[in-house]
Protein backbone atom coordinates (compact mmCIF):
# COMPACT_ATOMS: atom_id res chain seq x y z
CA UNK A 1 0.00 0.00 0.00
CA UNK A 2 1.28 3.50 -0.49
CA UNK A 3 -0.10 6.86 -1.09
CA UNK A 4 0.27 9.48 -3.34
CA UNK A 5 2.38 12.63 -1.97
CA UNK A 6 3.90 15.56 -2.95
CA UNK A 7 6.46 17.63 -0.98
CA UNK A 8 5.97 21.58 -2.47
CA UNK A 9 7.92 24.52 -1.58
CA UNK A 10 7.38 27.87 -3.01
CA UNK A 11 10.35 27.80 -4.66
CA UNK A 12 10.11 24.12 -6.53
CA UNK A 13 8.71 21.03 -5.91
CA UNK A 14 10.40 18.74 -3.52
CA UNK A 15 9.04 15.47 -3.70
CA UNK A 16 6.19 13.60 -5.84
CA UNK A 17 5.35 10.37 -6.05
CA UNK A 18 4.23 7.03 -4.23
CA UNK A 19 5.29 6.34 -0.87
CA UNK A 20 4.65 4.12 2.34
CA UNK A 21 5.43 6.28 5.23
CA UNK A 22 5.77 10.41 5.96
CA UNK A 23 6.62 11.49 9.36
CA UNK A 24 6.30 15.48 9.51
CA UNK A 25 6.55 17.73 12.84
CA UNK A 26 2.62 18.65 13.68
CA UNK A 27 1.12 21.36 15.66
CA UNK A 28 0.83 18.88 18.43
CA UNK A 29 3.98 17.35 18.46
CA UNK A 30 5.40 14.80 15.80
CA UNK A 31 3.08 12.83 13.54
CA UNK A 32 3.03 9.74 11.20
CA UNK A 33 0.86 9.39 8.04
CA UNK A 34 0.64 5.92 6.86
CA UNK A 35 -2.09 5.20 3.75
CA UNK A 36 -5.25 5.42 4.51
CA UNK A 37 -4.86 8.07 7.21
CA UNK A 38 -8.12 10.16 8.14
CA UNK A 39 -8.73 13.46 6.77
CA UNK A 40 -6.36 15.85 8.52
CA UNK A 41 -5.43 19.18 8.04
CA UNK A 42 -2.54 21.15 10.23
CA UNK A 43 0.36 23.45 10.40
CA UNK A 44 3.85 22.07 10.72
CA UNK A 45 6.63 23.14 12.87
CA UNK A 46 9.55 24.43 11.17
CA UNK A 47 11.52 20.75 11.16
CA UNK A 48 12.42 17.65 9.74
CA UNK A 49 9.93 15.71 7.28
CA UNK A 50 10.67 12.04 6.36
CA UNK A 51 9.65 10.64 3.10
CA UNK A 52 9.77 6.07 3.10
CA UNK A 53 9.05 4.62 0.17
CA UNK A 54 10.44 1.28 0.34
CA UNK A 55 13.46 0.77 1.89
CA UNK A 56 14.63 4.73 0.64
CA UNK A 57 14.38 7.82 3.14
CA UNK A 58 14.35 11.39 1.60
CA UNK A 59 14.46 13.96 4.54
CA UNK A 60 13.59 17.30 3.83
CA UNK A 61 13.67 20.82 5.91
CA UNK A 62 10.33 22.48 5.85
CA UNK A 63 9.44 25.96 6.98
CA UNK A 64 6.35 27.33 7.24
CA UNK A 65 4.38 24.60 6.38
CA UNK A 66 0.50 22.95 6.14
CA UNK A 67 -0.14 19.03 5.60
CA UNK A 68 -3.36 18.02 4.27
CA UNK A 69 -3.85 14.45 4.57
CA UNK A 70 -6.61 13.06 2.44
CA UNK A 71 -7.69 9.53 1.54
CA UNK A 72 -6.48 9.51 -2.05
CA UNK A 73 -3.53 12.13 -1.42
CA UNK A 74 -1.25 14.02 1.19
CA UNK A 75 -0.29 17.16 0.50
CA UNK A 76 2.63 19.17 2.03
CA UNK A 77 2.69 22.51 1.49
CA UNK A 78 5.94 25.09 2.50
CA UNK A 79 6.75 28.62 2.35
CA UNK A 80 10.42 27.30 2.09
CA UNK A 81 11.80 23.78 2.24
CA UNK A 82 14.96 22.21 0.89
CA UNK A 83 16.40 18.26 1.37
CA UNK A 84 18.40 18.22 4.27
CA UNK A 85 21.75 16.61 2.59
CA UNK A 86 21.27 20.31 0.56
CA UNK A 87 21.81 22.14 3.58
CA UNK A 88 25.65 22.64 4.02
CA UNK A 89 26.34 22.34 8.13
CA UNK A 90 28.80 25.27 7.83
CA UNK A 91 25.50 27.65 6.89
CA UNK A 92 23.03 26.22 9.03
CA UNK A 93 25.33 26.76 12.10
CA UNK A 94 26.50 30.42 10.81
CA UNK A 95 22.14 31.15 10.47
CA UNK A 96 21.67 29.80 13.62
CA UNK A 97 24.42 31.91 15.74
CA UNK A 98 23.46 35.13 13.43
CA UNK A 99 19.94 35.05 14.45
CA UNK A 100 21.17 34.36 18.26
CA UNK A 101 23.00 37.91 18.20
CA UNK A 102 20.11 39.05 16.68
CA UNK A 103 17.66 37.84 19.41
CA UNK A 104 19.88 38.93 22.14
CA UNK A 105 20.17 42.13 20.52
CA UNK A 106 17.09 42.84 20.13
CA UNK A 107 15.51 41.80 23.44
CA UNK A 108 18.52 44.15 25.32
CA UNK A 109 17.44 47.00 23.35
CA UNK A 110 13.61 46.18 23.42
CA UNK A 111 13.00 46.17 19.70
CA UNK A 112 9.44 44.97 18.58
CA UNK A 113 10.96 43.08 16.40
CA UNK A 114 11.28 40.51 19.23
CA UNK A 115 8.94 38.56 18.22
CA UNK A 116 9.70 37.73 14.58
CA UNK A 117 13.27 37.52 15.15
CA UNK A 118 12.20 34.64 18.11
CA UNK A 119 10.76 32.97 15.12
CA UNK A 120 13.46 33.00 13.47
CA UNK A 121 15.57 31.67 15.59
CA UNK A 122 13.46 28.84 16.43
CA UNK A 123 13.39 28.33 12.08
CA UNK A 124 17.52 27.99 12.26
CA UNK A 125 17.66 25.97 15.44
CA UNK A 126 15.39 23.58 13.72
CA UNK A 127 17.28 23.72 10.56
CA UNK A 128 20.98 23.32 12.48
CA UNK A 129 19.20 20.38 14.05
CA UNK A 130 17.86 18.89 10.74
CA UNK A 131 21.07 18.72 9.12
CA UNK A 132 22.89 17.25 12.32
CA UNK A 133 20.23 14.41 12.68
CA UNK A 134 21.44 14.51 8.95
CA UNK A 135 25.28 14.35 9.26
CA UNK A 136 24.85 11.25 11.98
CA UNK A 137 23.02 9.18 9.58
CA UNK A 138 25.05 9.62 6.98
CA UNK A 139 27.67 8.14 9.44
CA UNK A 140 25.49 5.03 10.08
CA UNK B 1 12.06 65.43 -52.20
CA UNK B 2 14.05 64.38 -49.62
CA UNK B 3 18.08 64.82 -50.39
CA UNK B 4 20.39 62.27 -50.03
CA UNK B 5 21.83 63.52 -46.76
CA UNK B 6 18.48 63.53 -45.25
CA UNK B 7 17.64 59.87 -46.20
CA UNK B 8 20.98 58.59 -44.63
CA UNK B 9 20.54 60.56 -41.84
CA UNK B 10 16.72 58.37 -40.97
CA UNK B 11 18.94 55.36 -41.41
CA UNK B 12 21.28 56.03 -39.15
CA UNK B 13 18.99 57.06 -36.11
CA UNK B 14 16.58 53.64 -37.25
CA UNK B 15 20.09 51.63 -37.15
CA UNK B 16 20.57 53.14 -33.70
CA UNK B 17 16.57 52.22 -32.60
CA UNK B 18 17.21 48.98 -33.54
CA UNK B 19 20.61 48.29 -31.97
CA UNK B 20 18.68 49.52 -28.56
CA UNK B 21 15.38 47.12 -29.49
CA UNK B 22 17.98 44.38 -29.88
CA UNK B 23 19.77 44.66 -27.04
CA UNK B 24 16.50 44.96 -24.53
CA UNK B 25 15.45 41.66 -26.56
CA UNK B 26 18.80 39.74 -25.38
CA UNK B 27 18.33 41.49 -21.77
CA UNK B 28 14.21 40.46 -21.88
CA UNK B 29 15.36 36.55 -23.08
CA UNK B 30 17.87 35.98 -20.26
CA UNK B 31 15.47 37.52 -17.52
CA UNK B 32 12.89 35.98 -19.06
CA UNK B 33 14.45 32.45 -18.66
CA UNK B 34 14.98 33.15 -14.73
CA UNK B 35 11.89 33.89 -14.14
CA UNK B 36 9.89 31.21 -16.14
CA UNK B 37 11.99 28.71 -13.43
CA UNK B 38 10.55 30.69 -10.47
CA UNK B 39 7.11 30.51 -12.21
CA UNK B 40 7.13 27.02 -12.92
CA UNK B 41 8.70 26.04 -9.58
CA UNK B 42 5.97 27.91 -7.53
CA UNK B 43 3.08 26.73 -9.55
CA UNK B 44 2.58 23.52 -7.76
CA UNK B 45 2.77 25.06 -4.71
CA UNK B 46 0.38 27.77 -5.27
CA UNK B 47 -2.10 25.14 -6.75
CA UNK B 48 -1.96 22.98 -3.94
CA UNK B 49 -2.49 25.68 -1.73
CA UNK B 50 -5.58 27.03 -3.62
CA UNK B 51 -6.86 23.31 -3.72
CA UNK B 52 -6.56 23.04 0.23
CA UNK B 53 -8.07 26.04 0.92
CA UNK B 54 -11.31 24.75 -2.10
CA UNK B 55 -11.68 21.22 -0.27
CA UNK B 56 -11.97 22.91 3.06
CA UNK B 57 -14.61 25.27 2.02
CA UNK B 58 -16.09 21.91 0.67
CA UNK B 59 -15.95 19.73 3.60
CA UNK B 60 -14.95 21.77 6.33
CA UNK B 61 -17.93 22.34 9.21
CA UNK B 62 -16.41 22.68 12.31
CA UNK B 63 -14.92 26.23 12.57
CA UNK B 64 -16.14 28.21 9.42
CA UNK B 65 -13.56 30.74 8.18
CA UNK B 66 -15.04 34.26 7.28
CA UNK B 67 -13.22 33.68 4.22
CA UNK B 68 -15.48 30.03 3.26
CA UNK B 69 -18.56 32.20 4.29
CA UNK B 70 -20.12 34.40 1.15
CA UNK B 71 -20.97 37.03 2.58
CA UNK B 72 -23.73 39.74 1.13
CA UNK B 73 -23.36 41.15 -2.44
CA UNK B 74 -21.55 44.33 -2.03
CA UNK B 75 -18.49 45.81 -3.26
CA UNK B 76 -15.49 44.31 -4.72
CA UNK B 77 -11.83 44.32 -4.24
CA UNK B 78 -9.17 43.57 -6.73
CA UNK B 79 -5.70 42.68 -6.27
CA UNK B 80 -4.13 43.46 -9.98
CA UNK B 81 -0.89 42.37 -10.87
CA UNK B 82 0.72 43.75 -13.55
CA UNK B 83 4.13 45.12 -14.46
CA UNK B 84 6.29 48.40 -13.74
CA UNK B 85 7.27 49.16 -16.73
CA UNK B 86 5.72 48.80 -20.74
CA UNK B 87 6.98 47.72 -24.05
CA UNK B 88 5.81 44.68 -23.83
CA UNK B 89 2.99 45.00 -26.18
CA UNK B 90 -0.90 44.48 -25.22
CA UNK B 91 0.28 42.40 -22.34
CA UNK B 92 -0.84 45.05 -18.93
CA UNK B 93 -3.42 45.96 -21.27
CA UNK B 94 -5.19 42.58 -21.36
CA UNK B 95 -4.74 41.78 -17.99
CA UNK B 96 -6.69 44.85 -17.48
CA UNK B 97 -9.70 44.59 -20.01
CA UNK B 98 -10.21 41.08 -18.49
CA UNK B 99 -9.77 41.94 -14.74
CA UNK B 100 -11.92 45.15 -15.44
CA UNK B 101 -15.11 43.66 -17.21
CA UNK B 102 -14.83 40.95 -14.01
CA UNK B 103 -15.66 43.34 -11.75
CA UNK B 104 -18.02 45.35 -14.05
CA UNK B 105 -19.82 41.85 -14.14
CA UNK B 106 -19.89 40.74 -10.91
CA UNK B 107 -19.76 43.89 -8.38
CA UNK B 108 -20.49 47.30 -10.71
CA UNK B 109 -17.57 50.37 -11.15
CA UNK B 110 -16.95 51.50 -7.71
CA UNK B 111 -14.41 48.83 -6.51
CA UNK B 112 -11.44 48.97 -4.97
CA UNK B 113 -8.33 48.16 -5.97
CA UNK B 114 -5.00 46.77 -4.55
CA UNK B 115 -2.89 47.81 -7.20
CA UNK B 116 0.47 45.72 -7.34
CA UNK B 117 3.15 46.90 -10.22
CA UNK B 118 2.89 50.94 -11.99
CA UNK B 119 0.56 49.87 -14.74
CA UNK B 120 -2.05 48.88 -11.98
CA UNK B 121 -1.76 52.31 -10.33
CA UNK B 122 -2.27 54.31 -13.54
CA UNK B 123 -4.96 52.34 -14.44
CA UNK B 124 -6.57 52.92 -11.28
CA UNK B 125 -5.99 56.75 -11.04
CA UNK B 126 -7.52 56.83 -14.14
CA UNK B 127 -10.80 54.84 -13.67
CA UNK B 128 -13.41 56.11 -11.04
CA UNK B 129 -12.24 52.31 -8.44
CA UNK B 130 -10.68 53.38 -5.25
CA UNK B 131 -7.28 52.19 -4.73
CA UNK B 132 -6.87 51.02 -1.33
CA UNK B 133 -2.75 50.15 -1.15
CA UNK B 134 -0.47 49.82 -4.05
CA UNK B 135 3.07 48.62 -4.27
CA UNK B 136 5.51 49.36 -7.43
CA UNK B 137 9.48 48.32 -7.42
CA UNK B 138 9.26 44.84 -6.89
CA UNK B 139 12.56 43.01 -7.14
CA UNK B 140 12.67 40.11 -9.61
CA UNK B 141 14.19 37.66 -6.54
CA UNK B 142 10.59 38.53 -4.98
CA UNK B 143 10.21 37.39 -1.03
CA UNK B 144 7.16 36.51 -0.47
CA UNK B 145 7.14 38.98 3.17
CA UNK B 146 7.31 42.04 0.42
CA UNK B 147 3.23 40.97 -0.28
CA UNK B 148 2.96 40.97 2.95
CA UNK B 149 1.60 44.70 3.43
CA UNK B 150 -0.54 44.50 0.38
CA UNK B 151 -2.13 41.19 1.50
CA UNK B 152 -2.86 42.18 4.82
CA UNK B 153 -4.83 45.42 3.71
CA UNK B 154 -6.92 43.51 1.44
CA UNK B 155 -7.75 40.99 4.15
CA UNK B 156 -8.57 44.04 6.67
CA UNK B 157 -11.46 44.80 3.59
CA UNK B 158 -13.29 41.64 3.77
CA UNK B 159 -13.01 40.99 7.49
CA UNK B 160 -14.27 44.81 8.03
CA UNK B 161 -17.04 44.36 5.30
CA UNK B 162 -15.92 46.88 3.22
CA UNK B 163 -16.06 44.44 0.75
CA UNK B 164 -18.26 41.05 -0.10
CA UNK B 165 -14.99 39.76 -2.26
CA UNK B 166 -11.44 39.44 -3.17
CA UNK B 167 -10.60 38.77 -7.06
CA UNK B 168 -7.38 38.12 -8.38
CA UNK B 169 -5.91 39.16 -11.75
CA UNK B 170 -2.53 38.93 -13.06
CA UNK B 171 -0.81 37.38 -16.50
CA UNK B 172 -0.71 33.39 -16.54
CA UNK B 173 2.65 32.83 -18.38
CA UNK B 174 1.73 29.50 -20.65
CA UNK B 175 5.24 29.64 -22.98
CA UNK B 176 7.21 32.41 -24.75
CA UNK B 177 4.17 33.30 -26.95
CA UNK B 178 0.83 33.14 -24.93
CA UNK B 179 0.73 35.02 -21.53
CA UNK B 180 -2.68 34.42 -20.59
CA UNK B 181 -4.75 36.84 -18.92
CA UNK B 182 -6.32 35.45 -15.37
CA UNK B 183 -8.84 36.54 -13.17
CA UNK B 184 -9.19 34.40 -10.33
CA UNK B 185 -11.67 34.14 -7.16
CA UNK B 186 -9.99 33.94 -3.93
CA UNK B 187 -12.39 34.94 -1.56
CA UNK B 188 -14.96 33.66 -0.53
CA UNK B 189 -12.99 30.89 -1.43
CA UNK B 190 -15.42 28.47 -3.83
CA UNK B 191 -15.26 24.91 -2.56
CA UNK B 192 -14.03 22.41 -4.80
CA UNK B 193 -16.10 21.21 -7.50
CA UNK B 194 -18.07 17.83 -6.71
CA UNK B 195 -15.97 15.64 -8.63
CA UNK B 196 -12.38 16.96 -7.75
CA UNK B 197 -11.49 17.65 -4.01
CA UNK B 198 -12.00 14.95 -1.03
CA UNK B 199 -14.72 12.33 -1.98
CA UNK B 200 -15.60 12.14 1.35
CA UNK B 201 -18.37 13.74 3.61
CA UNK B 202 -16.78 13.80 7.05
CA UNK B 203 -14.90 16.83 8.06
CA UNK B 204 -10.86 16.96 8.61
CA UNK B 205 -9.32 16.06 12.25
CA UNK B 206 -7.61 19.42 12.99
CA UNK B 207 -4.77 19.69 14.87
CA UNK B 208 -4.77 21.38 17.35
CA UNK B 209 -8.40 22.92 16.42
CA UNK B 210 -10.34 24.11 13.27
CA UNK B 211 -10.05 27.90 14.25
CA UNK B 212 -6.39 27.69 15.58
CA UNK B 213 -5.34 25.47 11.60
CA UNK B 214 -7.85 27.66 9.51
CA UNK B 215 -6.70 31.20 11.27
CA UNK B 216 -3.26 29.73 10.13
CA UNK B 217 -3.91 28.47 6.56
CA UNK B 218 -6.39 31.14 5.20
CA UNK B 219 -3.89 33.87 5.41
CA UNK B 220 -0.77 31.23 4.02
CA UNK B 221 -3.65 30.71 1.11
CA UNK B 222 -3.92 34.45 0.03
CA UNK B 223 -0.52 35.38 0.21
CA UNK B 224 0.43 32.20 -2.11
CA UNK B 225 -1.66 32.79 -4.56
CA UNK B 226 -0.67 36.55 -5.10
CA UNK B 227 3.09 35.91 -4.40
CA UNK B 228 2.16 33.32 -7.22
CA UNK B 229 0.42 35.80 -9.22
CA UNK B 230 3.02 38.20 -9.29
CA UNK B 231 5.83 35.41 -10.32
CA UNK B 232 3.59 34.33 -13.13
CA UNK B 233 3.40 38.02 -14.12
CA UNK B 234 7.18 38.58 -14.01
CA UNK B 235 7.49 35.43 -16.58
CA UNK B 236 4.54 36.90 -18.57
CA UNK B 237 6.56 40.27 -18.91
CA UNK B 238 9.62 39.59 -19.46
CA UNK B 239 8.18 36.75 -22.72
CA UNK B 240 6.10 39.78 -23.66
CA UNK B 241 8.52 42.37 -23.64
CA UNK B 242 10.81 40.01 -25.58
CA UNK B 243 8.23 39.00 -28.31
CA UNK B 244 7.72 43.24 -28.75
CA UNK B 245 11.55 43.87 -29.42
CA UNK B 246 12.06 41.11 -31.37
CA UNK B 247 9.33 42.77 -33.71
CA UNK B 248 10.37 46.58 -33.08
CA UNK B 249 13.82 44.77 -34.40
CA UNK B 250 12.48 43.42 -37.53
CA UNK B 251 10.17 46.20 -38.12
CA UNK B 252 13.23 48.68 -37.77
CA UNK B 253 14.82 46.17 -40.40
CA UNK B 254 12.33 46.83 -42.73
CA UNK B 255 12.48 50.31 -42.49
CA UNK B 256 16.17 50.36 -43.15
CA UNK B 257 15.80 48.14 -46.44
CA UNK B 258 12.89 50.28 -47.76
CA UNK B 259 15.42 53.41 -46.66
CA UNK B 260 18.30 51.87 -48.26
CA UNK B 261 16.42 51.62 -51.77
CA UNK B 262 15.54 55.35 -51.84
CA UNK B 263 18.84 56.09 -50.94
CA UNK B 264 19.95 54.05 -53.78
CA UNK B 265 17.79 55.72 -55.91
CA UNK B 266 17.93 59.15 -55.17
CA UNK B 267 21.78 58.37 -55.53
CA UNK B 268 21.05 56.80 -59.32
CA UNK B 269 18.89 59.91 -59.80
CA UNK B 270 21.54 62.16 -59.14
CA UNK B 271 23.96 59.91 -61.20
CA UNK B 272 22.09 60.29 -64.24
CA UNK B 273 21.31 63.91 -63.97
CA UNK B 274 24.66 64.62 -64.15
CA UNK B 275 25.44 62.27 -67.09
CA UNK B 276 22.41 64.09 -68.93
CA UNK B 277 23.74 67.41 -68.40
CA UNK B 278 27.47 66.45 -69.33
CA UNK B 279 26.48 64.53 -72.37
CA UNK B 280 23.74 67.54 -73.13
CA UNK B 281 26.47 69.82 -72.80
CA UNK B 282 29.23 67.83 -75.10
CA UNK B 283 26.20 67.58 -77.97
CA UNK B 284 25.73 71.32 -77.70
CA UNK B 285 29.39 72.06 -78.17
CA UNK B 286 30.02 69.67 -80.93
CA UNK B 287 26.66 70.93 -82.19
CA UNK B 288 27.92 74.84 -81.92
CA UNK B 289 31.35 73.86 -83.80
CA UNK B 290 29.55 72.33 -86.48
Amino acid sequence: MAVKTRLLASQKPLFEGECDFIVLRGADGDLGVLPGHSPLLTWLKPGEVMVRRGEKEDYFFLEDGFLEVLPERVSVMAKRGERCDAIPLDRAESMRKAAEEAVARASSSGDEKLAELSRELEVASARLEAVERQRRRGRE
Amino acid sequence: MATLRDIRRHIRAVRNIEQITRAMQMVAAAKMRRAQARAEGCRPYALAMDQAARDVAKIGKEYRHPFLVPQEKGRGLLILVTSDRGLAGSLNANTIRAAHSHMLRNFGPRYLVVAIGRKAVDFSRRMPVEMIHHRVGLPDQLEMGELGPAVERATKAYLDQEVSGIVLAYSRFKNLLTQVPTVQQLVPVPPAEPQEGPQTEGDYIYEPDGEAVLERLMPAYLLSQVYHAVVENQASFYGAQMIAMQNASSSAGDVIRELSLTANKVRQAGITKELMEIIGGAEALQAARR
